[in-house]
Parts: C-alpha cells; structure tokens; sequence
C-alpha cells in the first residue's frame, strides 16, 4: 500500500529540457549557472532561478494546448520541483509554493492515466508520475520553442515591462480550443 | 561674406540630404522646441570649429543607423557655399560603418574649401578657408545660439573683446601700454629719461646732497601715491557694484517672490511625481509568478481537473460498491438510508465535516436549499453522514481485510480539488486583477507625465526670469532680502574709504608737485636742467597718448551706442522704445541699459523690448565690422518674438528685412497652438520663409524616428 | 588722411601738450606737415609716429628714442 502522496513523490523529480536552451534563454533571463548565491544574483536578470523561466514555459504550452517532444541533447534544472518557489521574502519577491500545486493539477488533467488502475496497483507511482513528468517536460519544451520563436521576430520582446505577461495573455484572449460546457454532478 | 546654401546630411535630426538656399536679406526659420533650430546651430558650430576634429559617431542621424545594414556605410556631412570675393565652399565630413555587433565606426575626416583662382579651382584646407573670410572673431559677433544669449555683453569679458576686435584700441599698443612689463614706446622714453635725468641730478656734486634727499623722498611720495589709486580703484569698483546690485535688486522684488513661488511650486510638484513613482510597480515578470497571476488563463484546466477527480472518485466508488455488493458485505451501506434508490451516494468527505456541521446546526441543507429541521428524514440523513465522516476518520486500516483498492490516492486528489477550490474565485478574478494593476500603473503614469509637463513649464518660467534678472544668481536673487543689508554695508564702507582715499590722493599728489618742483628747480641751476625738459617733454607725451587711448575706447562706444539707437528707432516701429546707453563699470565689464528721455533707467523692460535692445546692439556690432572689414557679415540668432504683440511681430521682421544685410532667424513665432503654422500672419512676412518641423509620425522616445524637415513656404 | 596722421591728431588735439607747448593741432594735419614743424614738442611726436608702428621691434624703440632724444636735447632751450 503506498504511503507516499502522489504529489510528494512527483515534487521530488526534476524535470528535463533541451540543452541548448540553456545558453540561448536560461542565461538570458535568469540566474542559471551562476550559482545560487544570493550575493551573486541579482545581476540585473529578469526573473531568478532558472525553473522560474521553466514554469513559464510550461504554461506557455499549457495554455496554447500543444506539447513538443524533447530532441538531442536534454540536461536538468538545478533543484527538484518541492523547492519551486520557495524563495526567502527579501529583494521585493514573495514566495509562491502554491503554484506547484496548481502545475500538478494541471497535469494530472491533461495526462491520460488509467486512474483506477493506480488506485489498484496495476500501475505503480512510478509509472505514473513519469507520465505527468513527461507531459510537464513536453509543455515545458513546446514554450521554449516558442519563447525562442518570438525572439527570433523582435529580439527585444521580452525586454518590454510586458513582454512576458502579454504572450501569455495572447493565449488566453484567443478563442479556446477546449469546451467549456458545464455538466453537472450527478449526486 | 553673404551665405549661399547650406548642406547638411545625417548630422543628428537631419536624416539624409537637405540643402537650403539662402538669399541676400532675411530667411526666416519657423519651428517649435525640439524641431531642429538648435541641431542646425550646432551643425555650423562643427562645420565652423577649426581646432579639433570631432567624429563623435554620436553626432550621426541615428534614423539612419538603425536603416543600415549590417556593414553598410555613410556619410555626414555639412557644408556651406559663400560668397566672399568670389564664390567659395568649405566642407566638412566623415564617414560612418556599421559592423556586425551593431558598432559603428567612424572614420575618413575631411575639412576641405575650395575657391576659385581664374578659370581654376583650388583646393585647401577647410579651417585655412575659414581663417581667411570667417575667422573666429567675426564669427563670435554673427552666430548666437539660442535666445538667451542675444544678450552680448553677458559674459565678462564680452566689452574687452568687442573693443579690442572692432576698435582701433590695438594700434595704441606700440606707443603706449601702461603696463610696467611690456613698455610701448613712450612708456619706454618716459623711464629712460627719467633715469637719465635723475643720473644727470646725481652726478652733479654740488647738488648732491639735496638730490639725494628730494629723489628718495619723490621715490616713496611715487609709491604712496600709486598705492592709494590701487585702492581708490578697488573701492570705487566695489562702490559701483554694490550700487549697481542694490539699484536692481530693488527692481527684482517681484522678480525675487515669482521666483520663491516657483521654486515652490517646482518642489512641490517633484515630491508629486516621485510619490507617484514610488507607487508603480512594474514587475509584471515576477507578479507572473509571486502573484500567480500565471494563473489567469487556469481557470478551466482547473475545472477539467476537477471534473476528472470527481469522475475517478465516483468510478472508484461505484468499483468498490460493486465490490463490496459482490463480497456481500453490507454493513458499510446499512448506515446509509437511501432517499431515492439508485442513486451513488456522494463521497464520504464530501461535503466536508465543517460545512456538515453547520448544515445540521442550522437545520437547512444548503445544496439544495430546503429546511431539514431536527427530526426529519432529510435531517436525520444528514448526521448519519457527518457520523460516518467522522468515523472514518478514526478507522484505522484494518490490514488483513482486502479491499479492492490499496491506493487511496482519489483521496488526495479529492483533498487538492477542494483546498484549491476554495480559491476558485481568485482564479476566476485574475484577469480583473491584472487589468486593474495595469490600468492603475498607466493611470499614474499619465499622471506623471502631466506633472512633469506642468514641472518643465515652471523651469522654462524660472529660467526666463532668471535672464530677465541676469544680474543676480539664483541664489542671490532668491535670498533677495537677507543679500541687501549686506551690500548696503559694504557700499558703504566702500564708499568711506573712498573719501578718505581721495583726500589723501589730493595730499600726497599735491606734495608729490611740490617736491617735484623743488627737484625741478634745483635742475634749473645744475647741468641737468635740459634733461629735465626731455624728460618732461617725455612725460607729457606719454600722458597724451593715454588719454587719446582713452578717448578711442570712449568715441568707440558711444559710436556703437548711435548705431544701436538708429536700429532700436526702426525695430520699435511704434511705441515707446527709449535710449540705449552701453555703460561700463570700473570692472571693465558693460551691460546694456535702456533710458528714456528724461535719463531716469527703465529698468525691467518687458521681454519684447529687450529683445528688440539687443538686436539693436547685434546689428550695430555688425555695422562697425562691415566698415572695419569692408566686407559684410550675416547674422543669425535666435528670436523670441512670442512676446510680441501679434501685428508688431509681422512688423518687426518686415523691418528687418528691409535693412540690406543677411539676416537668418530662427522663430518660436508664427505657430498655432495646435504646432502648425499660421498662414494669415505668415502672409504679411516679405521675406524668404521655411517651416522646420519633426517628420510625422515620430515616437518622442525612440530616437531613431526622429526627423527633422525643412520646407519652403515662401 | 591715414592711420598715422590719425593717430598724430588724436595725440596733438591733447589739450595739457598743446596749451604747455603752445601750439595748435589744427596746423598740423597730416605726418609730413609736423615733420617740418617749427615746434620741437610737435617734430618729437611725428618721429614716434613714424618711427614706431605695430612691426616694430624693441630695437627700435631704442634707436628712435635716441633719435628723439638728442633731437630735444637740441633744440629744446
């Protein structure tokens, strides 16, 4: 019988990117590969750590509903997802630990897991959380590209105050390709 | 000299080529602030500097630069075509390349003139050319940049150099300096004699001892006496300026509280803008994520999360009813009574055990809103729900039982979907949230903006106040009051010592005779007696080529104060107007000062006026260097005309043109308010007229929009 | 009338020189006439004049005034 919470042990993974993200966005916009210092930060980049700009990246793909599969080269990010947001409340941020949890329902909704199968132990945790690391890892991947789209077109796209806040908004101001039909529960 | 055309391309604002032509007489330069009057000026100003060469990549059209490709390349340039004992041209450039980091490199600085000599064209070097037709000198008295600095006599040394260049003050210099290291001639003959008389006095030994006496005490009589006119000089200096800043500081009393308003007004205004500042926050990166405004599009996989969580959840029930119908185990299900049969009864943890509780207390079932007082059926349902809740939450796995489902991960799913679901409205809220901050953050920026517009008016009002009122420091005019008793004390010691120091001049010059005399008499008996005759002859001499100095430099200006006073009758074409009078201070500095007929000064003339003054005095300056040079010279400056009364505008540049002489102005004037320009008044104007305005469209902060276009309008 | 003999009117018209010296500087328009004056004063100032000019060197303001010297010396009784 598992003990372990499925959202515990999905936390203590680390998902993967395509290296060559690195040098073209990670080092751009944030912190990554600097070292987590907190006397280094702070070098005038946009946003912290480095998963800060993977979060983005994965709802860029989330809400554009397409996923792109990882290709060459891959590398992970510095720490597993249970410490994504957890920053110390100084230099004007705040921390935002809840937000994993939103990632973990999104992918639970967009993952097809044969739940019951879980419940039964015919699929162990395992399996399953590598399949919500796999569908993270393909959203995630799918922003990047696009990310990187968008730059080759205005290179100082996301050096506007707005750059970042407006691509997402330009995905959820789009007519949705998903129903929104409301059902009712049956009690 | 007279200006034909002008060439400037991609210096600064003035993308690409422009040539303007010019005519003999007035052109006219329409445009507002910011459209290119300055940047034309200062384009002149590089043509014009011979000293150094500056291929500063700044000054290049940045519209321009961004247009290159990469490694493309090209020129700027400005150039001016003349007319000065022949056609002539002189010519300035370099050349600018992009690279492939986006640098550019400048580089290939050419300052060419050519001229022609018979049927040739010869070439030299640019600054050569300027040195002969357009020297720094003249250049000084023809461009003036800017309409603060109409006022000619502003920087101390202004009146020397005016005298020195257009009078004949130099010529002075080989027969009479004063000046004790660099004797002109009769300074030199005056000591020579001197000393040859004074040795002729000493060598004749009957005198001797007399000689001795009266020569040490003319000696010492000479210093002292020299000593009391360096004092005398000082005092009086000090006296007339105190006066001078006493007399106007009592005119500036408005001036001096118009100032402490502003700058009140001015402080005020700042701390406005940078509360405001401090209240926009545009961290919209990061709200993304401390906000979770990345949450503003969730609101529906949300929604499908939850829909799948209940679908599993029910299926795992419906499972695990099934099951335990198939393993016959009824107990679990004895406890619950049915309302209707058949149906799926909700979870055991919803709703959860606080909104049980409440419902039973209150008596009502808030699902669906009925009563279900104590006692009824619905009632009863209720508890045995709430009972089962809590009973399960004391039930220990009971491990040898086997349970279809080992997992209760539908649990934990079932407990996210709700803890998040209390934040449902916040989710759906986003949006509005992020519109909010947004449309606060332009709110305030607008509002910044228009306080920084009403802060930039203030600053052009305290600066016009301030040229009003060029006699004074900000500081000294601000602290008007606490400056004046000050100045009366030092005026007025200044003034005590000077009588006192007159007295003792009169004193010691009258003793100074007298030993002199008693010198001179004991010549007459002696060999020397000659001498003494060179020597006075000497003497007197060099007094009269001082005095004939001084009266150069006096004739000189009072010239300048004619030729001014012809222009001020016929710039002022009716209302009062008054004399100019060019007054000098023991300094040797002078300022410009309007009397009228009654020789009382008028002394805050208004700001049309003033610009009339010194206008006049420009065009008198002018005169005297066409007569010395016998060449005439353009003139082109700035004129704040907006003062001006509407028709007096239209007459005022009407009379200028009639004044044979190349006149180029740059005018604020002849704009709407809209910035576009005024044809009825541009109508009344016989004169040559362009408009300089930036191109449209343009965005004021991208610098590489901005182009300045010059079109003729008459 | 050139700059010298400008030079030599503004110098003469000097009212102490010509009452001391007795002479009138009306008399006297241009170099030359004060060259063959009668008055020493007025020949010693034509000979600065036109000894000396802005070209001169220190040299010269030596030799002219030993010119003008022994002139005086002269004719001055």
């Amino acid at each position: 019988m598992a003990t372990e919470r499925l959202y515990d042990i999905w936390a203590k993974r680390n998902p993967k990117f395509e290296t060559h993200f690195e040098e073209t966005l990670l080092r751009l916009f944030t912190d990554y590969g600097v070292g987590s210092s907190d006397a280094m930060s702070s070098k005038g980049k946009i946003l912290g750590a480095g998963y800060e700009l993977y979060i983005y990246a994965f709802f860029v793909g989330l809400y554009a509903g397409k996923k792109c599969e990882l290709s060459g080269e891959t590398k992970v990010l510095g720490q597993p997802i249970q410490f994504w947001g957890n920053l110390d409340s100084k230099k004007f941020r705040k921390a935002y630990p809840r937000l994993r949890e939103y990632i973990f329902t999104a992918l639970i909704a967009k993952t097809d897991i044969d739940l019951i199968a879980l419940e039964k132990g015919t699929i162990t945790e395992g399996q399953a959380v590598d399949m919500l690391k796999d569908t993270m890892e393909q959203y995630a991947n799918y922003g990047f590209h696009a990310i990187e789209e968008k730059m080759k077109l205005n290179p100082n796209y996301f050096y506007k105050t707005t750059g970042f806040l407006d691509m997402i908004l330009d995905f959820i101001r789009k007519p949705s390709e998903e129903s929104n039909s409301e059902e009712l529960e049956e009690l | 000299m007279i200006i034909k055309e002008i060439t400037i391309e991609n210096y600064r604002s003035y993308y690409g080529r422009h040539t303007i032509k010019f005519n003999d007489g007035l052109v006219l330069f329409v445009g507002g602030n910011g459209d290119g009057k300055t940047t034309f000026f200062e384009a002149l100003e590089w043509l014009f500097d011979t000293t150094k060469q500056n291929i500063d990549f700044r000054l290049v059209s940045k519209k321009k630069i961004a247009e290159l490709p990469d490694f493309g390349s090209d020129t700027l340039r400005v150039s001016m075509t003349f007319e000065h004992d022949g056609e002539k041209i002189v010519e300035k450039s370099f050349s600018f390349k992009k690279n492939q980091n986006n640098e550019i490199r400048t580089e290939d600085f050419q300052f060419k003139g050519w001229y022609n000599q018979g049927t040739e064209r010869v070439t030299i070097h640019g600054g050569k050319l300027l040195d002969r037709c357009f020297e720094a000198a003249i250049r000084k008295y023809c461009l003036f940049k800017g309409e603060d600095n109409l006022n000619v006599f502003n920087n101390p040394g202004a009146l020397n150099y005016l005298i020195e260049t257009f009078s004949n003050i130099r010529h002075f210099d080989p027969y009479y300096t004063g000046d004790d290291n660099n004797f002109g001639f009769t300074d030199f003959a005056e000591y020579q004699s001197r000393k040859a008389y004074e040795k002729a006095m000493k060598s004749d030994k009957q005198n001797s001892q007399q000689e001795n006496e009266l020569s040490s005490k003319l000696d010492s009589l000479r210093t002292d006496l020299s000593n009391i006119r360096q004092r005398l000089k000082t005092n009086r200096e000090n006296a007339s300026n105190y006066a001078n800043k006493l007399n106007e500081i009592e005119c500036s009393k408005e001036a001096s509280s118009l100032l402490k308003e502003i700058n009140e007004r001015i402080k005020s205004l700042s701390e406005k803008k940078s509360k405001l500042e401090n209240s926009v926050n545009e961290d919209y990166t990061i709200k993304l994520l401390d906000e979770m405004w990345i949450l503003c599009g969730f609101s529906g996989i949300f929604k499908e999360y939850q829909k799948k969580v209940n679908a599993f959840s029910k299926e795992k029930r419906r499972l695990e009813d099934e099951d335990k119908k198939l393993k016959g185990k009824q107990e679990a299900y004895q406890e619950i009574r049915t309302l209707n049969e058949g149906f799926i009864p909700l979870s055991i943890y919803i709703p959860d055990e606080n909104s049980m509780k409440e419902m039973i207390e209150e008596e009502v079932c808030k699902v669906c809103g009925r009563e279900s007082k104590r006692g009824t059926d619905a009632y009863n349902f209720m508890v045995d729900k709430l009972n089962e809740l809590l009973k399960s939450q004391q039930l220990t796995e009971k491990k040898d039982e086997m349970l279809p489902f080992p997992n209760n991960f539908s649990r934990e799913l079932e407990q996210k979907s709700i803890s998040l679901g209390y934040s449902q409205d916040e989710l759906n809220n986003k949006l509005d949230t992020i519109k909010e901050v947004i449309d606060f953050n332009e709110a305030r920026k607008a509002d910044i903006k228009k306080i920084q517009e009403s802060i930039d008016l203030e600053t052009e009002n305290k600066k016009k106040l301030l040229a009003q009122n060029d006699t004074f420091t900000e500081e000294q005019l601000q602290n008007a009051y606490e400056n004046i008793r000050n100045w009366y004390d030092y005026r007025n010691e200044a003034e005590k010592q000077i009588i006192l120091l007159e007295k003792d001049e009169k004193e010691v010059g009258q003793e100074l005779e007298n030993v002199q005399i008693e010198y001179n008499n004991l010549a007459k008996t002696s060999v020397a007696s000659t001498y003494s005759k060179v020597y006075t002859v000497f003497s007197k001499i060099q007094n009269a080529f001082k005095y004939a100095k001084e009266k150069n430099t006096r004739d000189f200006l009072s010239l300048l104060e004619e030729k001014a006073n012809k222009y001020l009758e016929k710039l002022n074409v009716d209302g009062f107007y008054g004399i100019i009078r060019i007054i000098t201070t023991p300094d040797n500095s002078a300022r410009i000062a309007l009397q009228d007929k009654n020789d009382t000064f008028v002394t805050s003339p208004n700001q049309a006026l003033r610009t009339t003054m010194y206008m006049s005095v420009l065009f008198a300056v002018s005169e005297l260097t066409t007569i010395k040079r016998e060449n005439d010279y353009p003139l082109i400056f700035d004129a704040p005309t907006s003062s001006f009364a509407p028709q007096k505008e239209s007459d005022f540049f009407n009379v200028i043109s009639d004044i044979k002489k190349q006149c180029i102005i740059f005018s604020k004037s002849f704009l709407t308010d809209s910035g576009s320009l005024d044809t009825t008044k541009t109508d009344l104007l016989n004169c040559t007229i362009y408009r300089m305005e930036k191109k449209k469209p343009f965005d004021n902060l991208d610098l590489s929009t901005i182009q300045t276009v010059i079109t003729p309008i008459k | 009338m050139n700059n010298k003999d400008k030079m030599l009117q503004s110098v003469l018209s000097d009212n102490n020189l010509s009452s001391f010296y007795e002479y009138n500087a009306e008399d006297f328009p241009t170099i030359n006439d004060a060259l063959l004056a009668d008055n020493p004063v007025v020949v010693a100032v034509a000979k600065i004049i036109n000894g000396i000019d802005i070209n001169s060197e220190k040299s010269d303001q030596k030799e002219i005034y030993n010119e003008v010297f022994n002139y005086l010396n002269r004719n001055m009784l």
